[in-house]
């Protein structure tokens, strides 16, 4: 699926039944604040600040692992201000919530982060990130991922890290084969859409000035615009609307995790075969190992 | 002398110590060699580790009593290894081209979809196009469905020349890979087609 999407100018909630174009979570009037800033600045310094936006974020490496402090406090505790000295890790780390402090989504994932104390680490080796538990867990993001990327699967890896602190994760040891491919698809679902809910929820220019697409961002959007179209042809209020098409939305990237639209990058199966499998393994005699 | 979990987890434990507490889980992690002619004292092996979010891979050079090489994502690692056995010997087109598909699947990417392709049937499509991704499916077909062929090797200089065609999440690539008789590689890769309507990793 391409995953190269520019996101139009959308209004926020409207009941007005003339309008049928579907909101995003964003609370800015994007289309407003573009002519605004036309009428302030001039089309060229407003072309000249979409092409800004544009560049590629800066790629950190670090050759060593570095455990960031979830609570973003420095190292050492006791230094002044003007003494604090952040590692790379440390700054990406505060990059990385800088952008998720542009949405309610990425907010509320950080919530999580800090009142769980889920430690996270920005220079994990990889390859890949996860949540690996027991709570209050780790998040473990690899250290190639850029800044916006990287913040995007925070959102994904703190709702993991919230069912975990929460008990609500599946219990392979508990419950039945359909039962708990079902729960942990519904979480991976959960935790996919607020990802893409954590870029929706920006402003307009917060999401021009980002250079990455949460997975399935495109088809969570086409899911979501139809829903929304339909129930506002269909007379529905804004509102109605809205909940139907999150609902539709949510339901299609439900759907992507079971049909084989979306697979685990590294082996390539479905997450129903990968769960499946998992319960498997933990719930019958392992087969004698190659090796 | 067999390759065992006990000669495996040493090896690990100075350069990943988090694969190494993998290893000796016998029922979660999975340990298999990865086919690579030419190597003379290395195997390279795949460590797959199921756990409860998705699946772990790790890709690793391994000699018993030397500290393992990680390979993946890593293609420079991929020539530390070449050169640390010492005795790599690329002798044919068909050593040459296993080796380069070895080096494309053990160095590839593991947080997007990619994969080595050998025929057309090996891509893999989005279930349930639209007309609009049906045509663009049917487009790329035609323009390059008979090309799209198994790793394919050719001399070339002091060494030879691997063709070869990947996925990369919603992109395929034509990879060319330059494998020399001692086993170092180098690799271009040139997009072929783009925003195509393929599964996505995650």
């Amino acid at each position: 699926m391409p995953q190269s999407t520019r996101t139009h100018a959308e209004p926020t909630k409207n009941t007005d039944a003339k309008s049928a174009r579907p909101p995003t979570e964003a609370n800015a009037e994007p289309a407003n604040e573009m002519l605004s800033l036309q009428k302030t600045i001039g089309n060229q310094a407003v072309l000249r600040l979409l092409d800004r936006g544009a560049r590629p974020a800066v790629v950190q490496r670090h050759l060593q692992p570095t455990i960031v402090n979830p609570l973003g406090k420095k190292a050492g505790g006791s230094a002044s201000l003007g003494e604090v000295k952040m590692t790379d890790a440390q700054k990406k780390y505060n990059k990385i919530r800088a952008v998720l402090e542009k949405s309610t989504v990425g907010k509320a994932a950080l919530k999580v982060i800090d009142d769980y104390k889920v430690t996270v680490d920005v220079a994990a080796p990889g390859p890949g990130s996860v949540f690996a538990g027991p709570a209050p867990g780790k998040i473990l993001l690899e250290s190639t991922v850029p800044v916006d990327e990287a913040a995007f699967i925070l959102v994904h890896e703190a709702n993991h890290a919230k069912a975990s602190n929460e008990g609500k994760t599946a219990d392979v040891t508990a419950l039945a084969r359909d039962v708990y491919v079902k729960t942990m698809i519904d979480e991976e679902t959960e935790s996919t859409v607020l990802s893409i809910q954590a870029k929706r929820g920006m402003g307009f220019f917060a999401k021009l000035s980002l250079n990455a697409t949460p997975v399935m961002e495109e088809r969570y959007t086409k899911a979501y615009d139809d829903a929304y179209k339909a129930a506002k042809t269909a007379k529905k209020s804004g509102a109605e609307a809205e909940t139907a098409a999150k609902k539709a939305a949510w339901d299609s990237i439900n759907a992507a995790f079971y049909d084989g639209s979306l697979v685990t990058s590294n082996t390539l199966e479905t997450y129903g075969v990968y769960y499946g499998s998992f319960w498997d393994k933990v719930n019958t005699p392992p087969p004698v190992a190659v090796i | 002398m067999p390759i065992t979990r006990e000669g495996i987890e040493p090896a690990l434990k100075k350069v990943r110590p988090d694969i190494a507490e993998l290893i000796p889980d016998r029922k979660m992690t999975r340990i298999e060699p990865v086919s690579c002619p030419g190597l003379s004292r290395y195997t390279i092996l795949s460590i797959t580790h199921l756990s409860p979010y998705k699946p772990l891979l790790h890709f690793i050079g391994y000699l018993e009593g030397a500290e393992a090489i990680i390979l993946s994502e890593d293609p420079e690692a991929f020539n530390a290894m070449a050169k640390a056995d010492g005795r790599v010997s690329i002798a044919s087109t068909k050593d040459a081209a296993e080796y380069a598909e070895a080096f494309l699947t053990v160095t590839r990417s593991l947080s997007k979809a990619t994969y080595v392709v050998s025929k057309l049937a090996d891509v893999k499509w989005m279930p349930k196009l639209d007309a609009a991704d049906v045509a663009k499916r049917e487009a790329f077909e035609a323009e390059h469905g008979k090309e799209i062929a198994a790793p394919k090797a050719t001399a070339k200089g002091a060494g030879f020349e691997v063709v070869a065609y990947r996925v990369v999440e919603q992109e395929i690539q034509l990879a060319t890979v330059h494998v020399a008789k001692d086993g170092e590689v180098t690799a271009e890769f040139e997009p072929i087609a783009s925003r195509l309507p393929l599964v996505a990793g995650h």
